[in-house]
């Protein structure tokens, strides 16, 4: 078994790079045309299944990019075994964990804003 | 002209040195080659290998002022002084500007350049429609220089593990080859998170390349390839 | 044959980069810079939906010169990495391939991503 993905995390990258794109100019673009949402508005596009879904895939995607960004600087500058694996677990290790926070958070703004 | 010369003699002990040349030039000396041969005349404890002296048989790689090419067809007239020589970036120096290419053959001959197709052999030969020729150019014509894999980045981080833009431009020239039926062995083989795919699309290579062609162009070609095909 | 011995030309002080090299390791940069930050961004959505005091007191962050400067680098980060990025997905696709157009695109990059990032700036101060 390969450990890390060759084609495969490029297709991460690109597709992951795609939407985290899409969110990026369409947020902005939202920003300029209707200003800040103001708290309420903002909760209440948060709390909505369809907003909450659209924020998680986001940050999924941004974490997904950075693995495979991450990935490639340690695979090519740190070389000794150990602490490539050490580093790489690290890496990983983290961004599940900001994943499950992420989740929490959308959760819990689900639940209240109901 | 004056030169700045990476020197090393592994049997001297003694760390790599820059030492600095005046070479009278004389009338017809056209390219960096021909300044090289003269110093050679003066000093001959100087190594540089160099064969063909026009651009073929890729020798005379090495980084002149700062990039990588061919002393036989890099001008002399375009040249900044004092010209800074050295080996090619990354490689294992032998003995001055001469390095150990035994890596990068290696992975030359990783990617198995050569026509593999185990169909019956026909009663001539097998034929390909000018469109199918077509496709090769800008593939065939590399002379293995090593001017591209010394310049990439990727390379220099992970020389033993990626194969570098010279192999993968000759295995993106088999993949591309209508008369090659390994297309599926060989796109399995380049994909994997060393060999093919430290490419970052630096574009380096395409920088340095003395015969202007394209090793990222091929390299983007086989990612697609790979793409199209496991879906 | 003793490979270990032989030594290695690779002092990057003395290599001349291409402006393609350039932009691809600001790229690199530039990354590393925004996965830093993602465990503020991740806090950053937890404030906003907390409590309207803890939405309003984000929106005060950028308040002094230090989160000026620190924002300002961020803005350059997130704007060279998105410039770069869509320039490495449009040559995946074929598109600026060449080495000439490749050479534009990636000074338009280098070059675009600091007026994006100082009209972010300039949009965040306003």
């Amino acid at each position: 078994m390969r450990l890390l993905g060759g084609q495969r995390a490029w297709i991460v990258q690109r597709l992951s790079a795609l939407y985290l794109l899409l969110c990026v100019v369409g947020g902005a673009a939202w920003l300029l045309l209707y200003g800040r949402p103001g708290f309420e508005g903002w909760r209440g596009f948060v709390a909505h299944p369809a907003g909450a879904l659209a924020l998680l895939l986001f940050y999924t995607a941004l974490f997904a990019h950075a693995w495979v960004g991450l990935r490639d600087v340690v695979l090519d500058y740190v070389h000794p075994f150990g602490l490539r694996a050490g580093v790489l677990a690290l890496v990983a290790g983290g961004l599940l964990a900001l994943e499950g926070w992420t989740v929490l958070v959308l959760a819990g703004a689900h639940s209240v804003g109901n | 002209m004056r030169l700045s010369v990476y020197r090393f003699n592994p049997e001297a002990g003694t760390a790599p040195f820059m030492q600095d040349y005046e070479v009278p030039l004389q009338h017809g000396d056209k390219m960096l080659l021909d300044v090289l041969v003269r110093l050679k005349a003066a000093d001959d404890s100087l190594s540089f290998r160099r064969s063909c002296r026009e651009g073929i048989c890729g020798s005379d790689a090495m980084n002149i002022n700062g990039r990588n090419g061919l002393a036989c067809i890099t001008p002399i007239a375009d040249l900044r002084e004092p010209v800074t020589l050295r080996p090619l970036p990354g490689f294992p120096v032998i003995r001055d500007l001469v390095v150990d290419m035994s890596q990068f053959f290696a992975h030359y001959r990783a990617v198995t350049p050569y026509l593999i197709n185990d169909d019956p052999v026909p009663a001539r030969e097998r034929l390909q429609s000018p469109e199918q020729r077509a496709e090769l150019d800008g593939l065939w014509e590399c002379i293995l220089c090593g001017c591209c894999s010394g310049f990439c980045p990727s390379y220099w981080w992970n020389p033993d593990k990626f194969l570098g833009p010279a192999a993968l431009l000759q295995g993106y020239r088999f993949i591309a080859d209508s008369r090659d039926t390994a297309t599926a062995a060989r796109l399995e083989f380049l994909d994997d998170v060393y060999r093919l795919y430290r490419c970052r699309s630096i574009m380096n290579c395409t920088e340095v390349c003395p015969k202007h062609l394209s090793p990222s162009h091929a390299i983007e070609r086989i990612r697609l390839k790979l793409t199209k095909h496991s879906l | 044959m003793r490979p270990s011995t032989r030594p290695v030309f690779l002092d990057l002080s003395k290599i001349r980069f291409p402006i393609g090299a350039v932009a691809s390791i600001l790229h690199r940069v530039a990354g590393v810079l925004l996965a830093l930050t993602l465990p503020l961004l991740v806090f950053a959505l937890e404030r906003s939906v907390a409590s309207e005091a803890s939405y309003e007191s984000l929106l005060d962050l950028a308040g002094g010169p230090l989160a000026l400067i620190a924002s300002s680098v961020l803005c350059w980060a997130l704007a060279h990495h998105l410039l770069a990025g869509v320039r490495h997905l449009l040559m995946d696709v074929g598109v600026g391939a060449s080495l000439a157009v490749a050479r534009r695109t990636a000074a338009a990059a280098l070059a675009g991503g600091v007026v994006l990032a100082l009209l972010l700036v300039a949009w965040g101060l306003w």
